[in-house]
Parts: C-alpha cells; sequence; structure tokens
C-alpha cells in the first residue's frame, strides 16, 4: 500500500511534475504527518502523490538587498532565526513556535502554505507587508500574503503552483513587539498573539502597525486604523488610543474551544494592545 | 548497603542507552494487531453491525468471543466489549486483529454499525436531576453514597457561618508510554503481557472472564513507562479483550493506544463538585458540613474507593469536633473515571483548603496561622471517630515550612508590581498509607518471598511494579540493608505472576511502606539463615492491632498510618493577561523516614509538578460525552519551561510498621499544591477563587464578575 | 510506491526500499529494530522519538523518508557509544534523572544538542533546549542538574560552536 511519491532533483523538475499532476508538497512536514497521522507502522493515507521539495537547492537560502528581503519558502525556522537579514518581529514570532527539535524542520513557507489560524509567521507576515512570489512551469506571479491567506486552512495557491520565496519590504522599526499566549510557557500553539512596530521621528509617529494572530480565522491587520496616528504626533497619538482600541475591539472575532474562550481572546487581545500604545506613547 | 547512603538507581542504565523494553518494543513471533471498534455515541443500543467480509486471517473478536462478558474490578458490570448497548463515546464494541495494519484500518473503515441512541447525562448537575436514569439497576444516577458524622452540628450557636461551593475538572495521567498489552495462548498457557501497576488485578480480571484455571493463566508486567494510577485498574479491561482475542485465534496479539486514543478513552481522575458549609467560633472552625459529589462516568469501576478516600482523608490536617459528611459517585455517559495519584484526596482537600482559606481572609487572619491553629495531635479522633495512634510533628512540620519558605515576611510584605500581582498560598495536607480501612488485612492480604542463591544472591518475588516511582531501587535497598549485602546482590525482576506471589496492587502509597515493611521481616530471616545454601522465606501482612475499623458504619481508623505534607507556593499573576507563573514551590514532608534521599526528591519534584499543573495548566473538559483536549499539545502538561524553583525539607518521624520507619509518599507530594497555587493566586488577586485549574480564562471571569458586583 | 532510501544509519551506509510517505520513526523502529525511539505523541511534542539528522534534533515521527535520502542519521543507539554519552550518562546517573525511562533517550539527545550549541548553558538556555522534550515523572529539576553536570564533567568534550543564537 502507499502512495506515489516523487523527490524531484531540481526546480524545473519540481514544476514539470506539478504542471501534470496536483501533490502534497512536503516542506518540513510538521504539519502534513500531523494531519495524515496513522496507527504506527500503518502507511500514511494520503489521498494524492506526495511530491518531496524540502531539499530543493533552489528553495532554500535567505538573501537581501537595499529595497527587499528575500526569503526561499523552504528555509526552517531555525534558519529564519539565525539570519541576520531577518526582520526583528519575525525572529521573535519563530522564537515562540513549537520547540527546537520542530524548528529545525519546520519551514515558513509551510506555515504560509498551511494557513492555520495559529500560524504565528503569519500576522507578522501580514504587518510586514510581505509578499509572496509563486511560481508554476509556465508563470510567475507575486501577491500580498493578505490576500494569499483566505481563511482558516484556505490559500490562493493554484494548480500547478508552488510557494517559491517570502518578499519582505527591507525596512526597520524603532520598536517591535510580539507577544504569544498559550495555555503553558513553552512547546506550544498560540490563543492569541499581538504584534506590532513603531517608528517615532521627531515626536511624530512616522510608522504604526498592529496584527493580531490566532483569533480571527486569519491574521487581522487594518491600515486604515493605523494610518489615523499615522504623521500624527505624538500627544495627539496619545489622545487617540481609545479610539484605535474601540475600532480594533469590533474587528476581533474570536472562537471559544479547547484552548480558551472567545471573551479571554478578545479582551485579553485588546488590553495587551492597549497597554502596549501606553507604553510606547507616554514614553 | 547501608540504608543512610544514598544509591544509584539500578535500573537507569538500560533505560539510558534505549535498551529496556516496553510492551512495543517486546519481540513476539507471528505478532497479530488489534484494533479497536468503538461506539460512536453516549448511549443507546446497538442495532445492529455490518461487518465486511473478514480475509483470511483476519478475525473479528467480539463479546461473543468470550465466556463471561464482565471486567471484574470491585464490581462487574462493565462489560469486555459492549453487547447490545452502550454507555460512553468511545465504548470498545470489538475488535479486527491481523497482521497488516493497512488491511486492518480498511477493513474498520467498512465497519457500520446502527445505533438506536438513548437521552445522556453528561454533568454532575445532570446526573442528580435524574431526569435520564441511566443506570440499569436503580432508579437514580448514584452509584454509591457514603456518609459518616461526629459530635453534633445542631446543637452549635453564636457562629459565624460560611458556605462554599469548588470544582474540579478532569486531568489525565498522560504518563509518556502509552497503555498497551499482549495476549498470547499456546493452547496450554494464556500469558498477558502489559504495561501495569497490578499484575493480579489482571490475573483475577482474566480468571473471571475466560474458562481458563488458575494455573493456566500469566501475567507478566513489561517495563512501564509512567502509570500514576492510570494503569491500575484499566489494563483489565484491555487484558481481557487481548486474551479473548489470543484464546480465539491462538497467536500472539498486541494491543498499543495511539495517544489520542488513549487521551480520550481511558481512566481520568474524577471531577467534582463540592458543598462546604463550616461553623466558626472564637476563630476556631467547630463544625463542618461537607459534601462531595464525584462524576463517576458509566460504570462504577473504583469509584466507591475513590470517594471513601476522599472522605476519610477529611478533615484534612485539622481537628474539627462536629462533622457532617456526605459523598456521591454519580453516573454519567462521560468518559470512565478512575485511579490516578491521590485517588479522591487531591478533589476533597481542594475543597477544604480552599474553603479555610476564605474562612481566614474573612476573619482577616493569616490563613498559616488559622491553620496551625487546627492542627490534630496525638491520641485526636479522626473524622472516622478513629484515633490518632501515632506521634504527629505537624507543628515542627509547618516550623521547618515557614523556615524554608520565609512564608510570613513574604504574605505580610508582598508587593505586586506594575506588571505583575504576586501571591503566596500554603496547604497542609496528610495522606492516609495503604488500602483505606481494613483492606490490607481483609482483600489484599499481601504476601512476599525472598529466595537466597547458592551464590548468595537474594531474589525479591512480588507482584510490585516498577514504573519509575523507584521501587525496584527501594525495596532492593532495604533488602541489602537488612542483610547486610551489596544492592548488586538482590535481583527484583519485572513481576510474573506465575514466579511471585500476590504481594498486592501497586498503589495507594503502599509499596514502600507495606510490601518494604514484609520484605524488611523477611530479609531478617534470611539473615538469620545466610549461610544456608539456598532457601525461600514468606512474609504475610497482618495488620496492627490498633487498627479497628468497621467498613459497614465507615467508623475506626481510616488508614494505618499518614504522612503529612506542608506546602507553600508562590505565584506571579500578570496584570494584564492573568497569566499565572508559579515562581516556587516549597515542600516539608513527614514520610517518616526516607529510604533514599535521591528517590524522595525524585517523588516530590514530580508530584509538585503533577500537582501544579492539576492546579493551573491541566484544563481537561469534556462536551456532549467527549474530551475537547484530545491529543499531546491541547492537553497541556508542564515543560521544562514551567518549571518553578523547587526545594523541600523532611520531618524525621519513625513509623513502627514501617522499613525503617518509613512511610508513603508516592500521592502526598500532589496532593498539597493545587490548593497551595490556588489560594496563592486568591492572595495575588484578591478576588476568591472556587475551582481548579486556575487559569488565566477563569480569573478573567472572576474578575469581571467582581467588577460587575 | 516504494523508493529506494539510501542515507547513514548510525554511522554505517544502509538502503531501504520504502514508501517515501513513511514515517522515520517507524522505519527505525520496525525495519531496523531500533526500538530506542520511542512513538510517545506522533506530533513532535513530547520529544520521545528524537534522532539526530545531519547533526540537527528532530522528532522523527515528523520526518517523512522521502526527506532522508543521503542524510545522516544518529538514534540512541548510536550515540551511546560515544565519550559525550559517558559523561551524560555519569551526569543523570549522579543527579538521579532517570524515573520511568521513556523520555530518557530523547533527553539524553537533547541533553548533547544543548552542550553542543551553548558554551556554558544557563538555566534558561538548559530550559529552552528540553522544551521540547516533556517528562511526567521526574518534574525536570534532577534533568535540568543532569545537563549542568555534564557540562562540568565534560568540559572540553563539546565543541563551542553555537549553532543558535
Amino acid at each position: 500500500m502507499g502512495v506515489d511519491s516523487y523527490i524531484p532533483i531540481d526546480l524545473k523538475d519540481c514544476l514539470d511534475a506539478l504542471a501534470t499532476e496536483d501533490y502534497w508538497l512536503f516542506a518540513g512536514g510538521t504539519d502534513l504527518m500531523i494531519r495524515k497521522r496513522q496507527w504506527h507502522g500503518a502507511s500514511r493515507r494520503f489521498n494524492k502523490p506526495v511530491m518531496f521539495i524540502n531539499d530543493l537547492k533552489a528553495l532554500n537560502g535567505i538573501t537581501a538587498d537595499e529595497e527587499y528581503i528575500y526569503i526561499k519558502a523552504c528555509n526552517s525556522l531555525l534558519e529564519v532565526y539565525n539570519s541576520p537579514l531577518v526582520p526583528e518581529i519575525l525572529k521573535k514570532a519563530v522564537i515562540t513556535m513549537a520547540n527546537p527539535a520542530i524548528r529545525n524542520m519546520a519551514t515558513i513557507g509551510g506555515n504560509i502554505a498551511n494557513a492555520a489560524k495559529v500560524g504565528d509567521t503569519l500576522p507578522v507576515l501580514f504587518l510586514l507587508d510581505a509578499k509572496l512570489e509563486l511560481i508554476s512551469k509556465h508563470d510567475r506571479r507575486i501577491e500580498k500574503i493578505s490576500d494569499f491567506i483566505k481563511g482558516k486552512y484556505q490559500t490562493d495557491l493554484r494548480s500547478g503552483e508552488l510557494l517559491y520565496q517570502i518578499i519582505i519590504p527591507n525596512k526597520s522599526f524603532d520598536v517591535s513587539y510580539f507577544n504569544k499566549l498559550g495555555t503553558r510557557h513553552g512547546d506550544i500553539l498560540s490563543k492569541l498573539s499581538v504584534s506590532s512596530v513603531i517608528t517615532i521621528e521627531d515626536n511624530i509617529i512616522k510608522d504604526f502597525r498592529v496584527a493580531f494572530g490566532a483569533i480571527n480565522d486569519k491574521p487581522l491587520r487594518d491600515r486604515f486604523i493605523e494610518e489615523k496616528i499615522i504623521n500624527k504626533e505624538i500627544s495627539q497619538g496619545q489622545s487617540l488610543i481609545y479610539t484605535l482600541i474601540e475600532d480594533y475591539r469590533l474587528l476581533l472575532h474570536g472562537e471559544t474551544d479547547k484552548r480558551s474562550t472567545r471573551r479571554y481572546r478578545e479582551e485579553t487581545a485588546i488590553k495587551i494592545l492597549h497597554n502596549y500604545l501606553k507604553e510606547e506613547l507616554y514614553d | 548497603m547501608k540504608i543512610d547512603e544514598r544509591t544509584l538507581r539500578v535500573d537507569s542504565v538500560k533505560k539510558m542507552r534505549g535498551e529496556n523494553e516496553f510492551l512495543e518494543d517486546l519481540p513476539f513471533e507471528n505478532l497479530h494487531y488489534a484494533r479497536t471498534l468503538r461506539s460512536d455515541i453516549s448511549r443507546g443500543f446497538i442495532k445492529n453491525i455490518v461487518y465486511p467480509e473478514m480475509p483470511k486471517d483476519y478475525y473479528i473478536v467480539d463479546y461473543r468471543d468470550i465466556h463471561t462478558n464482565e471486567v471484574a474490578m470491585i464490581d462487574f458490570d462493565m462489560p469486555i466489549f459492549a453487547k447490545d448497548r452502550v454507555n460512553y463515546i468511545g465504548e470498545p464494541i470489538a475488535f479486527i486483529v491481523g497482521k497488516n495494519k493497512d488491511k486492518i484500518i480498511e477493513l474498520m473503515s467498512k465497519v457500520v454499525v446502527e445505533y438506536e441512541p438513548l437521552p445522556a447525562v453528561y454533568s454532575i448537575e445532570e446526573s442528580k436531576a435524574n431526569q435520564v436514569s441511566i443506570l440499569e439497576a436503580k432508579d437514580n444516577n448514584i452509584f454509591v453514597k457514603h456518609h459518616f458524622a461526629k459530635g453534633d452540628l445542631d446543637g452549635l450557636e453564636d457562629c459565624r457561618v460560611f458556605e462554599g461551593y469548588y470544582e474540579t475538572t478532569y486531568q489525565e495521567q498522560l504518563y509518556m508510554e502509552k497503555q498497551g498489552v499482549v495476549g498470547d495462548y499456546d493452547g496450554e498457557e494464556l500469558k498477558v503481557y502489559g504495561s501495569i501497576q497490578c499484575p493480579y488485578y489482571v490475573k483475577n480480571a482474566l480468571i473471571h472472564a475466560t474458562k481458563l484455571s488458575e494455573e493456566q493463566i500469566r501475567v507478566i508486567q513489561s517495563d512501564t513507562g509512567g502509570a500514576f494510577g492510570g494503569k491500575e485498574e484499566y489494563p483489565s479491561l484491555l487484558a481481557c479483550q487481548v486474551a479473548a482475542a489470543a484464546l480465539k485465534i491462538k497467536k500472539p496479539v498486541r494491543l498499543i493506544f495511539d495517544r489520542r486514543e488513549d487521551i480520550m478513552y481511558t481512566t481520568k481522575r474524577h471531577p467534582s463538585k463540592t458543598y462546604i458549609k463550616s461553623y466558626v467560633k472564637d476563630n476556631k472552625i467547630i463544625g463542618m458540613k461537607f459534601d462531595i459529589d464525584l462524576d463517576g462516568g458509566p460504570y462504577i469501576g473504583l469509584s466507591d474507593v475513590v470517594l471513601q478516600r476522599a472522605l476519610f482523608t477529611l478533615t484534612g490536617a485539622y481537628l474539627i469536633e462536629n462533622i457532617d459528611v456526605t459523598g456521591q459517585v454519580m453516573a454519567t455517559n462521560n468518559v470512565f473515571t478512575g485511579a490516578f495519584r491521590g485517588f479522591g484526596a487531591p478533589q476533597s482537600m481542594f475543597a477544604l483548603e480552599q474553603h479555610i482559606n476564605q474562612i481566614a481572609k474573612a476573619l482577616k487572619v493569616d490563613p498559616f496561622e488559622l491553620k496551625r491553629n487546627h492542627f490534630v495531635k496525638q491520641g485526636d479522633s479522626t473524622a472516622t471517630n478513629g484515633v490518632y495512634v501515632e506521634k504527629i510533628k505537624l507543628d515542627q512540620l509547618a516550623s521547618q515550612l515557614e523556615k524554608l519558605s520565609n512564608y510570613k515576611e513574604k504574605f505580610e510584605n508582598n508587593k505586586e508590581d506594575e506588571k505583575y500581582y504576586r501571591g503566596i498560598g500554603v496547604s497542609f495536607i496528610p495522606h492516609g498509607g495503604g488500602f483505606t480501612g481494613d483492606g490490607e488485612a481483609t482483600h489484599i492480604k499481601a504476601k512476599v518471598k525472598l529466595r537466597k542463591n547458592k551464590d548468595d544472591t537474594v531474589d525479591l518475588l512480588i507482584a510490585n511494579v516498577e514504573m519509575g516511582q523507584g521501587a525496584k531501587t527501594a525495596l532492593s535497598k532495604i533488602v541489602a540493608s537488612a542483610i547486610g549485602i551489596d544492592i548488586d546482590a538482590v535481583h527484583y525482576d519485572n513481576p510474573d505472576t506465575k514466579y511471585v506471589p500476590d504481594s498486592g496492587p501497586t498503589v495507594a502509597s503502599r509499596t514502600t511502606m507495606v510490601v518494604g515493611q514484609l520484605l524488611y521481616l523477611a530479609a531478617l530471616k534470611v539473615k538469620d539463615r545466610f549461610d544456608e545454601e539456598s532457601f525461600i522465606v514468606e512474609e504475610n501482612f497482618k495488620a496492627p492491632d490498633y487498627l479497628v475499623w468497621d467498613q459497614e458504619t465507615l467508623q475506626g481508623n481510616a488508614y494505618m498510618s499518614y504522612s503529612w505534607s506542608g506546602v507553600v507556593a508562590e505565584v506571579l499573576v500578570d496584570k494584564i493577561t492573568y497569566d499565572v507563573t508559579v515562581e516556587k514551590l516549597y515542600g516539608v514532608y513527614d514520610i517518616g523516614n526516607p529510604i533514599d534521599i535521591k528517590l524522595v526528591e525524585g517523588q516530590i519534584h514530580g508530584g509538585m509538578i503533577q500537582g501544579m499543573g492539576l492546579g493551573m495548566m491541566e484544563n481537561m473538559t469534556s462536551k456532549n460525552g467527549v474530551i475537547q483536549q484530545n491529543n499531546f499539545e491541547a492537553y497541556s502538561v508542564p515543560t521544562s519551561k514551567d518549571i518553578p524553583e523547587m526545594a523541600f525539607d523532611l520531618v524525621i518521624n519513625k513509623y513502627d510498621d514501617g522499613p525503617y520507619g518509613a512511610k508513603g509518599l508516592g500521592e502526598l507530594s500532589l496532593v498539597g499544591v493545587p490548593p497551595a497555587i490556588a489560594s496563592a493566586v486568591e492572595d495575588a488577586i484578591g478576588q476568591r477563587i472556587f475551582k481548579i485549574p486556575v487559569t488565566p480564562e477563569y480569573i478573567l471571569e472572576v474578575k469581571e464578575y467582581a467588577e460587575n458586583n | 510506491m516504494l523508493k529506494t532510501i539510501n542515507f547513514t544509519l548510525n554511522n554505517k551506509k544502509v538502503s531501504i526500499d520504502v514508501d517515501p510517505a513513511s514515517r522515520l520513526l517507524d522505519v527505525l523502529r520496525i525495519n531496523f529494530n531500533l526500538t530506542g525511539v520511542k512513538e510517545g505523541c506522533s506530533e513532535g511534542e513530547c520529544g520521545a522519538c528524537v534522532v539526530f539528522i545531519n547533526d540537527q534534533l528532530v522528532n522523527s515521527c515528523m520526518v517523512p523518508m522521502g526527506n532522508v535520502m543521503n542524510k545522516e542519521i544518529i538514534t540512541i543507539e548510536g550515540f551511546k557509544n560515544t565519550k559525550q554519552f559517558e559523561v551524560i550518562e555519569n551526569a543523570f546517573l549522579e543527579a538521579g534523572a532517570v524515573q520511568c525511562g521513556f523520555c530518557t533517550p530523547g533527553m539524553i539527545l537533547a541533553t548533547e544538542n544543548i552542550l553542543r550549541t551553548y558554551k556554558n548553558p544557563s538555566l534558561e538556555e538548559i530550559k529552552e533546549g528540553l522544551s521540547g522534550n516533556i517528562c511526567r515523572c521526574t518534574g525536570y529539576q534532577s534533568i535540568f542538574e543532569a545537563v549542568m553536570l555534564a557540562k562540568e564533567m565534560g568540559g572540553d568534550l563539546w565543541a563551542s560552536t553555537v549553532i543558535s543564537l
């Protein structure tokens, strides 16, 4: 028994195969192996063929130029964490994920393609205005991650396509904040997360971004709300804190599940944001 | 070997090298695998089952293959395989057995079961309301009720009255090695291997279920990767199932659970609801009404004894002259509940301790001091009108605890800061060693043997198991010290009922105290005759004469001896997220005398952390009969990043009937921790806590309720 | 569909025809009879199944055979023949860090990983390094002591190449 599988020799080989057949794409495997868990010793029952892409040279490596940082999809979370090119806030998220053994294998591409509600890289990538490069045998396109992630486990990955790399605008921020809560302090999935960056120059709020993870079905970020305090003086920002909080409160739609309650998720996310804004704007 | 010399554990080397053989590692010729067909509904009739055509060498094993379809525990109400009714989601209906796992999975997916569902009961409240009556033999949902009283509550006057309702939920043992058994029948002898705590419980269940004679049944414990009570009575069910399969196909059959299966369907700690009403005069609790309900699931199992221990551990470390105690085990169609370290005491002691903390707060008295003023002393009467016959050193224990933890200063000066509330809490807990009441003498009647060999080695022949607690090391050390030989000269193999007598189950914190004492006495006999070539000595349990107990009226000495603990917990509560961090756990224990300080340390640390899990992070809930936290990550037990600073101290108080004065410890180290933590959180946030685990979600509820009222 | 997967197992070159989607854990235990790797949870949470693949600590229950091609795998059976293991073994013994033993091979490999990663592991670093290994028996404290003791006893044995941070 078992299922068809393919180990491509290079990227071209991979894309050629993808053009003709629908495959489960195996990077690190840390999501797929759980999804398709089976009795010890029994075959994994993948309902379509699997392709192992983790070792493809073309899908590994992190580079940067003046404008962008380029993270190939099959970089492990550990590699993302260790790279000096990766933004602080993404590192802060990555180091909270699972445990060292998982971080050695789980990939940033896998975290994105899986699109789990609790995926910790997602809200940060939303916050960083990340774009994704998706390639297929005959095509190449760029899509904003906020468009690519449609909902819980739903993405805009099209037939024959492979997530090639993540493209992040090469910006730095004064403050990078990432706070994740779980049912214990280590080795845990998120109940909720709050990420934010702020840059202040000459008393003006030059940039401000917030993303909430693991609460709504996909990360919550709203540029319209953020812009309410951008290019404003700090004192104006201070007076707008309550407006911002209430705006976000209306948009947060948490669930009660095996880990937490709706009330806790929504309330605590808002309190965290509120406290953070007070701390940052009332230096 | 000298008893006060530290010894290294005798079984660690193989474990470190990955060389010891847990059940899944044992090789068998022609091994077949079993997979369980389970009920999809909580309660109802099985109208029809359509199995696919079984290919050659694949088998269905169900109630038809069993001589007596009952799992012998205390009662016989649980079937080995459900016949025409089911009473909880996941209840086993049949096995599919074969050699190829893929084939078994395929066959299983084709089985169609037709049910006629019946209304089910999913909580203690629903069970008590009795709108649906789920027990066949009764018209209410009460498995068992107990009541005892002392003094007279009605006569109390001029008292302040305090009331409270307290709740605890499920806890899963989450031993690292999942449940598993193997059955092997060669036409003559039935061998059952298992990751188990009680070889003779299993053997007795097999005798009851099969047509075989006692001599034909052999139970062999395999290296056991943790148990905590979860492998006390539950494996009897699995053993009977796998025996039926082995008897049918005459080939070895192995059943090992998946982790999710194990979490969802094996025995859990009983959820509880407790009501306490206390009468206080001049800062003394002079009367208490205590009523506890336990969720027993659909079959009684060991729930009666769990209830008894919950009740007999009252009134904790305190003397309360007038009490009225009732308890019920309610039947529900939730998962079957059973033994778990503490065995009813964590539930009753959480309620008691928390209630007394709340009285202290209301009286504006330090809980440590209030509790101390109620300590029992030697000669006092117990809750069941027995007598505390032994010396009790609670005062000394409390002083050592105060010194170790610096409690008073922290309690008075605990400062919250910008980020955190800070709190400190204390609990004092007893734990009765050995079986409840006269169980050791009337039910267990433990027997041990020692065999002295020609080469001057000594074999321990007992039915108790090593499950990580250090039994092999502790018991070998007792024997080696008593005889005066090296610990390496003592052999203690995993028990095989063919070769060892019934020294009783590895439960109830009895292994060191009761079995160890029998081994000690036997060892003295061996020492006297050591120059003889080879011989066997035997020692049988004799109840101490101070133990007077009436199982009908529940009066007398409920336990042979008590171990005592005092625990202080320090916690931080994040002011925004209500995330709880346990910073420090301090414990002082009277366990008589330590057999080995490192073994004692291992039990204390392990119990502290498992207790911490129960107290603040292991939140297990059931919805419509289904355990919600059904995978390893969702059921969050403490990881290395959750560990507080732990420190402990001992009070030496030798017990005359324990080996070198030792008493039980295994469960004691867990019970005191949840109340200390809950009380610390209460202290931190200034609001009352009524249930465990104290999760951030619960704290938010408590805080919001206080703000709105 | 079976494929031939070539890799190095405990310093020996091996080759096996296997479904590439099957789990490394299963292949190690069943095909190679290496029962020192345990199945604790099947979701990469408990650490009882860890092995080294190309010197990286990974959960073998999460690794498909298709990702093992041409890699070097060390299990506890291979690691126990090293000098590093000897030191760690003595430390664990001395610290009383083994109770039921089910988590132990995983803890030992995780300890090795910590000692390779950090020059002088702090308690925080030890806790982080062990955060993927669950123990239900010991309460972890004796394991922390064992790691620190191993560092003390082993000293120069571990190259101080920092892998992370």
